[in-house]
């Protein structure tokens, strides 16, 4: 049987099922009961150590989620560039002259380059503060890498602000990395619990002492330890893994 | 709306969001929408989520100067009020994840268009026996 002879029949059998779906998943959410669960426990210990809840459960109580989450984006990336061409299919893209399909106007080139560091600046903000006020490293990598997809559309490639070539991008995507695998060993080696925030120390008995305390202490008022580190490292890893993905697939062109 | 009629048409809307992109996957010929059905399933996901963190008359998971200026014992009192957080975390993780996912996904659509030369499933799979 060709492919199109049997599309009437499955048609219909999905239909059918998708009816079947839709009542189940309309029931089930409009019925949802919602316990709190952990979330209070979180919300009474998590202020000990900074202000913001969110970035406190991503870095402290939930490191491992977030470690497996940067191995995901770094996953993605790897496999774009395995599609496009850094293996064994295809050249090095960042060599390709990858000029923008539609010349920029003259309003865009004047005002993009101001715009890029403006945006810039706010991811950092974003970043460094992130403990503290709504914010935090994932935001401020994709924010820093907004501006990086602006600068390419309008400037193109080789005359960018960022001047950012592929290479440079997959070191700073390794160091984003291994800034937080570092940072989780420090815990393994003085408390012997791998991401343990030592310079939060929530839990004296360990014995980690007053020196790893002062040595990640960070100038604010906060007690947030390792926190704000393990944010710049995920900014790094964010905005590189980002900018890869945007090089990849904005190198690709039609045979 | 009052806080728990906002929470109950927003578990609605994801519900509505998940069986739009269910219809999308199944039924829609072209590969791009496909993607887009399978991003409006993670969309749902989401609200569902923000939607259980979202607290009626709550206040945001965030201590504020103000706020811890007020009394020493305020903690205990703010873990009563606050949102519940660990959805919003949950969430924030699901997002960066949906980017990889989809970047994989276009990236492996631009292969399928430089072979085949077309976007539509029929026309992929047209000389294939089931």
């Amino acid at each position: 049987m060709k492919f199109q002879q049997s599309q009437e029949m499955r048609n219909l059998i999905a239909a059918i099922f998708v009816g079947i779906f839709s009542y189940f998943i309309i029931k089930a959410l409009t019925d949802f009961d919602i316990v709190p669960g952990v979330s209070y426990i979180y919300n009474l210990r998590g202020p000990l150590i900074a202000p913001n809840m969110i970035t406190v459960i991503l870095f402290d109580w939930r490191g491992y989620d977030t470690l497996g989450e940067a191995f995901i984006l770094i996953t993605a990336v790897l496999t774009t560039g395995i599609l496009f061409g850094r293996g064994v299919l295809g050249g090095d893209v960042s060599e390709k002259d990858s000029t923008p399909i539609r010349p920029s106007t003259i309003v865009q080139k004047v005002f993009a380059a101001p715009l890029v560091f403006i945006i810039v600046a706010f991811g950092v903000v974003i970043t460094l503060g992130g403990h503290i006020t709504p914010g935090g490293g994932f935001q401020g990598g994709s924010v820093i890498a907004t501006a990086f997809f602006l600068s390419v559309v309008v400037y193109g490639f080789k005359k960018n602000v960022f001047n950012l070539s592929h290479n440079s991008l997959e070191t700073l995507e390794g160091v984003g990395a291994l800034i937080y695998l570092c940072l989780g060993l420090v815990g393994l080696g003085l408390s012997g619990y791998y991401l343990y925030n030592v310079g939060a120390d929530l839990y004296p008995y360990l014995g980690v002492g007053d020196t790893a305390t002062r040595l990640f202490s960070y100038p604010d008022s906060t007690n947030a330890g390792i926190i704000p580190y393990l944010n710049i490292g995920i900014a790094l890893k964010v905005l590189s893994g980002f900018c890869t993905i945007i090089t990849v697939l904005w190198g690709a062109e039609k045979k | 709306m009052n806080g728990s009629e906002v929470q109950f048409w927003s578990f609605v809307t994801a519900a509505l969001l998940m069986i739009i992109g269910i219809y999308a996957i199944i039924f829609m010929d072209n590969i791009i929408k496909k993607i887009i059905g399978v991003m409006l399933i993670g969309d749902g996901v989401n609200l569902v989520l923000i939607t259980e963190g979202f607290k009626p008359g709550g206040i945001v998971p965030i201590i504020s100067e103000k706020l811890y200026n007020q009394s020493p014992g305020i903690f205990q009192e703010f873990a009563d009020q606050a949102s519940y957080s660990l959805p919003f975390a949950l969430v924030l993780t699901n997002i960066v994840i949906g980017a990889s996912t989809l970047a994989v996904l276009l990236g492996i659509t631009i292969k399928l268009y430089q072979h085949y030369n077309s976007l539509s499933v029929h026309e992929i799979f047209k000389e294939e026996k089931i």
